[in-house]
């Protein structure tokens, strides 16, 4: 029970924060905007997507799987984020 | 969770309530107040009574005068122009030292206006917890975007938990038991105000947003917040740096004459700053900024002038498309616009949110326990009982305490906003430290009763000061002093009554059972 808190409430913080962490630095990289104007974009969008993760992260059934899908998509679009042009 | 989604929301809602619900209800509390900051400055400052009718020409005349007489030579000079709702006129310059000298007049008789924290203490309490000064730290607005969230998600888990929602709202059982009445209080003002609690959380992350997710920043601008901060001032403040030497003696267009440009631009008394750099030199350079109380956008439309030719070097009013977005939220949640209804509108949704909080968080404690058995789960219950009465009556004690303050530390005292801020929390502590001495019950009681108190005599108060007593601000039609003294007049009989109310009822949730003994 502890244990499962302790991941569900990781997954709703942590786990949500690093994965919008990393979807908004993917997408500043496809964004076909003013590098200024993609910040604002990524940084509002960050906000209701963090929660609609938190909601999920208490709401799913296993939260391994939810964990899963958070790392298994942060890890790739941090790549494309971060790949060096 | 394993029980289904409605209950694993339920459980999300109310034990993120508890852990945050205190400091929540502390920056509603303080966001509602500042919704009032101006009007709780004009309300501290004995210079601005009697001020009658704002001369926005006449203020910016004693503006240039004031700065002829105390800095002829300096090469910078700012001055920013009193509105309605700050009559403060503030002319700063830039001495030989190369250091900013401030000084804040009153507009219509020049007499130098008390420094004051004035509103502005709940303003930085609800954004950063008081705790960041200046651009150095950030823990303040951190924690403040943790709070946010926590807010959001127990707001959302809400939602979902009542798929009855809109026949909730008509329900009010006040003669039913006290648990569900109470339940209904915390619906009704959760569901009415909703739209407003989603709004006014949402926009705040506006303000700071780039505080809180800067990946985009860390891609495109290699991490550099600062070139980002340039870039979406457009350009603000760069092109109004002073040349390392000023330019040869040069005539200088008339000052009037820049004004008039600059209104073409901005609008008739669209002005409401002025920066001039470097007068009577070829280099003069003129910056005049608009006002964001006439629209609710917050950043502020730009005209940059050469002094010499009166030719148009900057003119920004436009801007890109989500910077227009942004700045648009930002300036739904800071209020300047729509009027005095509207600051009635947000002060009582907000106030409504904090008692949303307050209902919910006892609640919760009050049904955990009745079922609580496991020592730890009692202790962790019991110190949310302390936390919820220091927070939401200690509070109120410590703000009213500080509205005192403001009003009866001595008026020469040197540093007095560090005072002021130190009245507030010292009196939040220490009714804190009392709080948790006695019992529960005893504690909430005794905190309201003396807030009310405390409240209903505030109006006294004016009676110490010149022009500040209540029969002349009435008469005066000053509507922010006497409004301030009215509105916590009221607040303090309101508030009377329900503590009254609470004695006269026994009421177990609020207190817990300890003026009337639990069975068992």
């Amino acid at each position: 029970m502890t244990f499962e808190i302790l991941a569900r409430t990781g997954a709703a913080t942590v786990g949500g924060y690093l994965f919008c962490y990393a979807a908004a630095a993917a997408a500043s990289r496809v964004l076909p905007l003013l590098r200024s104007e993609v910040v604002i974009l990524t940084a509002f969008a960050a906000v209701p997507a963090m929660v609609a993760i938190a909601i999920w992260a208490f709401g799913c059934r296993s939260i391994l799987r939810t964990w899963g899908v958070l790392i298994g998509g942060a890890i790739p679009l941090y790549v494309i984020g971060m790949w060096p042009l | 969770m394993k029980e289904g989604f409605t209950q694993s929301m339920a459980f999300l809602h109310s034990w993120a309530g508890l852990l945050f619900g205190g400091v929540l209800f502390s920056i509603f509390f303080c966001g509602s107040l500042s919704v009032f900051r101006p009007e709780i400055d004009i309300w501290a400052t004995p210079q601005l009574q009697g001020r009658g009718e704002l001369n926005r020409a006449a203020a910016l005349a004693r503006g240039l005068s004031l700065l002829e007489q105390e800095a002829p030579e300096s090469r910078q000079w700012r001055i920013s122009l009193p509105s309605e709702r700050e009559p403060v006129l503030q002319v700063s310059w830039q001495d030989d030292n190369g250091a900013t000298r401030t000084r804040r007049v009153a507009p219509h008789n020049g007499e130098a206006v008390l420094a004051t924290e004035g509103g502005r203490l709940f303003a930085r309490y609800h954004h950063r917890l008081s705790i960041d000064d200046g651009r150095t730290s950030r823990v303040g607005r951190w924690l403040i975007g943790v709070l946010g969230f926590a807010m959001l998600v127990i707001l959302v888990s809400g939602v979902f938990i009542h798929r009855r929602l809109w026949r909730d709202l008509f329900v009010f059982r006040p003669a039913s038991s006290r648990q569900r009445s109470w339940t209904d209080v915390h619906n009704v003002m959760s569901v009415l105000a909703l739209p407003f609690h989603l709004v006014i959380v949402c926009t705040g992350f506006a303000v700071n947003y780039w505080i809180y997710m800067p990946a985009a920043i860390d891609t495109l601008y290699q991490g550099d917040w600062r070139t980002y901060r340039a870039d979406v001032g457009q350009g603000a403040g760069n092109d109004m740096r002073l040349a390392d030497v000023p330019g040869a003696p040069s005539d200088n267009l008339a000052f009037a004459a820049l004004m008039q440009r600059a209104e073409a631009v901005l609008g008739q008394d669209g002005v409401s700053s002025i920066t001039l750099l470097d007068r009577g030199r070829e280099t003069a350079v003129a910056e005049f900024r608009g006002r964001r109380d006439d629209r609710i956008a917050q950043q502020m439309d730009r005209v940059v002038l050469s002094g010499v030719t009166g030719e148009v070097l900057t003119e920004v009013t436009s801007r890109p498309p989500l910077f227009a977005t942004q700045s648009v939220m930002v300036g739904i949640h800071y209020v300047l616009f729509g009027g005095a209804p509207m600051r009635w509108l947000y002060f009582s949704c907000g106030l409504a949110g904090a008692g949303m909080i307050a209902t919910g968080t006892l609640l919760f404690v009050h049904k955990r326990r009745a079922t609580a058995r496991s020592v730890p789960e009692r202790r962790l219950l019991t110190i949310a009982e302390h936390v919820n009465v220091i927070a939401m009556a200690g509070l109120p004690l410590a703000s009213i305490v500080y509205m005192w303050g403001l009003r009866l530390l001595p008026q020469p005292l040197a540093d007095r906003p560090h005072w002021e801020i130190s009245v507030f929390f010292y009196t939040w502590l220490l009714s804190g430290l009392y709080a948790t001495l006695r019992p529960v019950a005893r504690a909430w009681i005794e905190l309201l009763t003396a807030t009310s108190l405390l409240c209903l005599a505030l109006p006294a108060s004016g009676w110490l000061l010149p022009g500040s007593d209540l029969p002349t601000t009435l008469r005066q039609g000053d509507l922010a002093t006497a409004g301030v003294d009215l509105v916590t007049f009221a607040a303090g009989l309101g508030l009377a009554l329900f503590t009254a109310y609470l004695i006269r009822r026994r009421d177990t949730v609020l207190v817990l059972g300890k003026l009337a003994p639990r069975p068992g």
